[in-house]
């Protein structure tokens, strides 16, 4: 699965990662596979799932796209 | 069905011959334009680049849900959004926003609503670079408090 990291996420993780899912069945899982100190597990983190906005719980069998958003900054 | 344009790229623009295409192609029962240029400050030498970072295709469709919101709220007739993203220099325009209206009250509001949104909930991640580093740019507070003018 591809997972975007925008903004500030980019910095820490990188922009972009290719990931296998084997174990993994949910967004928090992914969260959990590269946050050490609980930056993306923060409430404000906003994930996207193929292009929909998704609680952490979510599952993420089939799909293509994972990005984590944190707090925009507007335009 | 007012008709939205929400165009989001790296590529510098004017935005005068956007507002005058914008012009020319309403109807004729359109009585009012208004819009809104907004550039890059250098706070001063301050800031001396601004990188504007946005998640294509999902920043597109939620640009497009606030134009959306103010055409209905608002009786628009059309609404145009042009935002730059990339790297970006001071007085260099990083959005325009311009609607179209039958009466001009309804064109401002439109405008500075679109704008405080824009503004404040749009999904677009900025980096200002200067003399002293990099930091990443949230909303202010008067951000917040423009925007919910509208939500009340």
């Amino acid at each position: 699965m591809h997972v975007i990291f925008l903004g500030k996420f980019g910095d820490r993780f990188g922009p972009e990662a290719e990931i296998e899912t084997d174990g993994l069945s949910t967004v928090a899982d992914v969260m959990k596979r590269f946050d050490e100190d609980g930056a993306l597990t923060a409430s404000s983190t906003i994930c996207v799932l193929d292009e929909e906005v998704v609680k952490p719980s979510a599952v993420i069998f089939g799909a293509r796209e994972l990005a984590f958003l944190p707090p925009v900054s507007g335009g | 069905m007012a008709e939205l344009t929400v165009e989001i790229g790296e590529a510098p623009f004017a935005p005068e011959p956007l507002i005058q295409a914008f012009r020319e192609g309403q109807a004729d029962a359109c009585g009012a334009i208004a819009s809104f240029t907004g550039v890059m400050r250098s706070e001063g030498g301050a800031a001396e680049r601004l990188y504007l970072q946005h998640y294509p295709g999902f920043t597109e469709r939620e640009v497009r849900r606030i134009a959306g919101t103010a055409a209905d709220r608002f009786s628009l007739q059309a609404v145009l959004v042009r935002h730059r993203v990339g790297e970006i220099a001071p007085g260099e325009p990083i959005v325009l926003v311009a609607t179209a209206a039958r009466h001009r009250r309804e064109a401002f509001e439109a405008c500075d609503s679109i704008m405080d949104f824009l503004k404040s909930a749009a999904p677009f991640w900025k980096k200002e670079a200067g003399p002293k580093g990099e930091r990443w740019i949230e909303p202010t507070e008067r951000d917040l408090a423009d925007r919910k003018r509208w939500e009340d």
